[in-house]
């Protein structure tokens, strides 16, 4: 990573806030839900940033408000230099046809009205571009992603689970975007299906040199994805660090949990595997704990934890962790 | 697989079919395998592949309309072939079923106490009383913190993966002697997932319960279970120790399916092996091996035409496939 260079996109400190509203006649706001709370982080050009965390850990959320489909509560969101979140229309559109999406349920993601031709081309329309030169297009688009040109005329429910997450990572290339967020793109899918389209966005990241926020929960996906993972836990991103640093050496508790959870497709290392498991569930994101916010489920909190301000620290080279207390982060 | 020692459930020639407008899906398609006490079987495979149906057979839970044929024998007798009413008093006290999603299998209006009562006063005629403790003892043996306190809690009032061990307590309630579990955790993240399948290896360490558990994560089989069948299509394909099983698989499906996720434990590789195309249409399946057209192998004639037994090609060692894999 050359640090000279700007990132392609750069977040600093970003914050997400749902209103929490009370019954009745009169609805007042009564607090709020902090999806993301206090996010930086930098995407580089041409890299695979892996966002990992479990369910409600605001990392959907992240990748949303990166691309402005929610309007972040504070903080700072530049792609290509420009500020995102002091756009608005028509500018905004401009900008954010170079930055897509690749939502994780490819059944409720495509219009089942619209023909995948229609599908596909449908940015392409709203740009003005003329029907011969869609069709083109669209078919180069089909081709790219390993479905056929007679494709085009089908509609989505014609298709399976894998070939519909083909049609929508072929929409988002449609207005030939550097930046994809890919959110979950294959928890949706089967063990055999899922390796098809992983195989496919690394070809299509090569082929138009793209850049990826890719957003899972599955580790294993992420370390084979990514050059870099951040590991995000309540609304915080606890630890960031090229993918094989993150994760032959884990810092934070939380990494180190995570990744002792993930089941091994190896009886015999399995059975003799020592696990971390981990008590409890997730606070609640409306409440979060003060200090540490994973000190609740924290194998290692101590009194420390809760009056400590953790702070993303750069403990070895360019191997950032939420630094918590001595106890807790032994590098 | 046949049966050498003793055998808690046997299933032989076991067939689910299913009409739907467009045709009848055969779901199931004639398979064989048994259960051992104590021993925890993973049924694996992808979406569609009749895992989950032969769980509901064995159950009787079949949606309506169903049809079920072949035999499930279980204690002598032969699970299809009897009334409602004594499958009613099978199930739930000597056969349970934990789901993937909690929530559809509790009943939001009831509190958790009533719903854990319920079986126990139903089949083992406790008192209201007596199945009150016992309720608070079950709730305890899954892990349940303030379990006394809880009790006259609402499944809503539970996390995920709480609910999921509210479940496994309604499950164990009557003590069965089979628990079958259906993608128990797959609705839940991956640090609840190894606190419920800790549980499932204590529960199965302390009462001896046999489970038969289903997954599509091999990973989640590799850490729980004893014996493996891997399920294509309507059929078991592969079966044998897990072990065994994972160091050797035969069936060129399940070969393809171990190769085609990245290990979390080994160096990263450039591109994942894939397994092309998808699975078959089971309203109309093949003739021949059900994995034939995705199969990288096809080494003999029949495999297009014949469909392929299920053979011990060493003990214990089932593989369904006329290319003999051995490496």
């Amino acid at each position: 990573m050359n640090t000279h260079v700007e990132p392609l996109v750069s977040v600093t400190d970003l914050t997400m806030h749902f209103p929490i509203m009370s019954t009745g006649v009169m609805p007042r706001r009564i607090g709020s839900v902090r999806a993301v709370d206090g996010v930086s982080l930098q995407i580089h050009k041409g890299e695979t940033l892996g966002l990992v965390g479990e369910s409600g850990c605001g990392k959907s959320t992240t990748g949303r408000a990166i691309l402005q489909l929610l309007r972040p509560t504070s903080g700072s969101v530049r792609f290509e230099g420009v500020e995102l979140t002091a756009l608005k229309g028509r500018s905004l559109r401009e900008v954010r046809s170079r930055a897509q999406m690749v939502f994780q349920d490819p059944y409720s993601s495509l219009n089942p009205r619209m023909t995948v031709g229609e599908i596909i081309g449908e940015p392409l329309r709203m740009k003005g571009l003329p029907k011969e030169e869609r069709t083109r297009r669209v078919r180069e688009l089909l081709d790219s992603v390993g479905l056929a040109s007679h494709h085009a005329t089908r509609y989505p429910h014609a298709f399976s689970g894998g070939q519909r997450q083909r049609v929508g990572i072929a929409r988002s290339l449609a207005m030939s975007p550097s930046f994809v967020v890919l959110d979950e793109p294959i928890a949706a899918l089967d063990v055999s299906i899922q390796a098809q389209i992983i195989n496919l966005l690394s070809d299509l990241q090569e082929e138009f040199s793209l850049t990826f926020l890719f957003i899972a929960h599955d580790l294993s996906a992420v370390r084979h994805m990514s050059d870099r993972v951040a590991v995000m836990y309540l609304g915080r991103i606890v630890e960031v660090a090229p993918v094989d640093e993150l994760f032959g050496n884990p810092l934070h508790p939380y990494t180190k949990a995570l990744m002792s959870a993930v089941p091994i497709p190896d009886p015999h290392i399995e059975k003799s595997r020592k696990r971390v498991i981990l008590e409890g569930d997730v606070a609640s994101a409306a409440a979060p704990p003060s200090g540490c916010r994973f000190r609740t489920r924290c194998p290692l909190a101590n009194a420390a934890c809760e009056v400590s301000e953790p702070e993303l620290r750069e403990i070895l080279p360019s191997h950032f962790v939420e630094y918590c207390c001595e106890t807790c982060i032994a590098a | 697989m046949s049966a050498n020692g003793s055998t808690l459930l046997e299933v032989s020639g076991l067939k689910v079919e299913l009409p739907t407008e467009s045709g009848t899906v055969h779901a199931v398609n004639d398979i064989h395998f048994d259960l051992r006490p104590g021993e925890v079987l993973g049924l694996v495979g992808e979406s569609g592949c009749g895992k989950s149906m032969t769980a509901l057979s064995l159950m009787r839970l079949i949606p309506e309309g169903g049809r079920v044929t072949g035999s499930i024998s279980f204690g002598g007798r032969d699970l299809l072939s009897l009334s409602q009413s004594a499958m009613r008093s099978i199930r739930g006290r000597d056969m349970a079923m934990v789901f993937q999603d909690p929530m559809s299998s509790l009943n939001p209006v009831m509190t958790v106490g009533q719903q854990l009562s319920e079986p126990l006063i139903h089949h083992l005629d406790m008192s209201r009383e007596q199945a009150r403790r016992r309720s608070i003892e079950l709730l305890d043996l899954v892990g349940i913190p303030d379990a006394r306190r809880r009790l006259d809690d609402h499944p809503f009032e539970f996390s995920g993966g709480m609910r999921q061990r509210v479940v496994i307590a309604m499950a164990i309630a009557c003590s069965p002697r089979v628990l079958i579990a259906d993608e128990p955790t797959t609705a839940l993240d991956v640090t609840i997932q190894a606190q419920i399948l800790e549980l499932l290896r204590d529960l199965r360490e302390q009462l001896g319960t046999a489970i038969i558990l289903i997954s599509h994560d091999l990973g989640v089989i590799a850490g729980i279970a004893d014996r493996v069948a891997v399920m294509y299509a309507g059929q078991i394909v592969e079966a044998s120790v897990a072990e065994e099983l994972f160091d050797n698989p035969r069936h060129p499906y399940t070969m393809g399916l171990l190769q085609s996720v990245s290990r979390f434990d080994r160096p990263r590789t450039g591109h994942l092996t894939t397994i092309d195309g998808q699975p078959p249409d089971l309203i109309d399946p093949p003739k021949g091996c059900p994995f034939w057209a995705r199969c990288s192998f096809r080494l003999d004639p029949r495999c297009e035409h014949e469909m392929p037994p299920l053979r011990e090609t060493t003990p214990g060692h089932f593989v369904a496939s006329f290319c003999e894999i051995t490496r």
